[in-house]
């Protein structure tokens, strides 16, 4: 009984201490080693970048990335509406001592409006003097 | 620690790679489409040159040695320099297109169709005989296709060219007299408001004065009017473009004066 237990026990030392073979008695599929060693590889690599990403100095600078991300979505968002309704035009009020007359708001409309109106008197929206055609040369002759 | 480093040394890269890209895509996103189009015709011009200084030292070659491989090399200068032909008209129709954006349509919508109509017409025609050079196999074929790209736009495209522009400075003007009559009476509505009962005497020469303009304006703007209603088939020459862009600075300069009329009335409100 006691032998047969010891055989047992060296038969699975042996197993252990073998390579793997196939059924059919062939040597192990290189592949198989392969994935092995690449999946170890990996877990090596993710332990390591974990182990970086931990570092203050990879903290701020991924960081730093983040925030120029998000400073430059947040100004084309901004510089997407409405672009008039950023600009404003209405009149500030002036603290004065002196008494004033009240600005009617019709008037500063108006007036506003006749600003328009002589910008585009001064520049007109399109220039036609600077559409002219091209002027190509198409006398091929050989 | 040399790792370290080395990830540090990468990542400082990416930055700089990222600042890069996003600086370049703020600069693209500020840049309007009428800007682009006008890069895109200058840069297509700058190219034409090129092209035409290569295609006239192969000819010279040819015509000075008159071997196959000078042929050869005339024949696909000549083909290159004739593709390019085509890309600065592209070029030349998108900008003027785009152009048709900054126009103030609302008197006219039909007329801003028709215009973009001709310019996809013209587009589709440069378009067909660019693949039709592209497939040209010898010298031979090149000068028939340059002249039959030469009759279109002598015929055709500077026609209708000329006659967009006109109607450009057209609707333009018109659009301006509209907003001069509009901003006209509702100063006149505000003067009511403040002298309902009686006006100052400035107020009767501004009416008049205001009254001149407009018709002095809408005067001119008939004769404009007329002028392009003369051209047949859509066609202007470049003589009608230029007595409608003098007809056009005119009923601009009879405008002006509404500046200082404008600037003087308000001082009463």
């Amino acid at each position: 009984m006691k032998n047969f237990q010891e055989g047992l026990m060296e038969e699975e030392i042996i197993n252990e201490e073998m390579p793997e073979t196939d059924p059919s008695g062939l040597a192990p599929a290189p592949q198989k080693r392969l994935i092995v060693k690449s999946q170890e590889k990996l877990l090596a690599l993710l332990k390591n970048i974990t182990g970086y990403l931990k570092k203050p100095k990879i903290i701020t600078l991924v960081l730093l990335g983040l925030i120029a991300i998000v400073v430059y979505l947040g100004l084309n968002l901004l510089s997407r509406k409405n672009e008039e309704a950023a600009v404003d035009n209405t009149p500030k009020a002036v603290t004065s001592t002196s008494p004033q007359a009240s600005i009617n708001p019709k008037t500063a409309g108006i007036t506003r409006e006749i600003d328009n109106f002589k910008s585009k008197l001064e520049n007109s929206p399109v220039d036609t003097t600077q559409l002219d055609p091209p002027k190509v040369d198409l006398n091929i002759t050989f | 620690m040399p790792g370290s480093a080395k990830i540090f040394k990468l990542i400082l890269l990416f930055l700089l790679f990222l600042s890069l890209v996003i600086c370049h895509l703020s600069l693209v996103s500020a840049q309007t489409s009428l800007e682009q189009a006008k890069q895109d015709y200058a840069y297509q011009l700058g190219k034409y040159r090129d092209n035409h200084e290569t295609y006239t030292k192969a000819k010279a070659n040819y015509q000075a040695y008159q071997t196959a491989t000078a042929k050869n090399e005339a024949f696909l200068k000549t083909k290159e320099y004739l593709v390019q032909v085509d890309n600065l008209y592209v070029a030349y129709l998108a900008l003027v297109k785009e152009s048709a954006n900054s126009v103030d349509w609302t008197s006219n919508p039909s007329e801003g169709e028709r215009v973009k109509k001709l310019l996809d017409e013209e587009n589709a025609y440069i378009s067909n005989h660019q693949k039709d050079i592209q497939l040209t196999q010898n010298l031979e074929e090149l000068p028939p296709a340059a002249k039959q790209l030469q009759d279109r736009l002598t015929q055709t495209t500077s026609g209708r060219i000329y006659n967009i522009l006109a109607i450009y400075e057209t609707v333009n003007v018109n659009s301006l007299l509209a907003e001069f009559l509009r901003l006209s009476s509702s100063i006149d509505g505000l003067i009511d408001q403040k002298y309902p009962t009686e006006k100052p005497s400035v107020v009767a020469n501004w009416r008049s004065e205001v009254e001149s303009v407009k018709q002095e304006a809408a005067a001119g703007l008939e004769d404009i009017q007329k002028l392009l209603a003369q051209t047949l088939d859509d066609l202007t020459s470049e003589m009608q473009l230029k007595n409608i862009d003098s007809k056009v600075k005119n009923v601009n300069q009879i405008l002006g004066k509404s500046k200082s009329l404008f600037a003087e009335i308000l001082r009463l409100l």
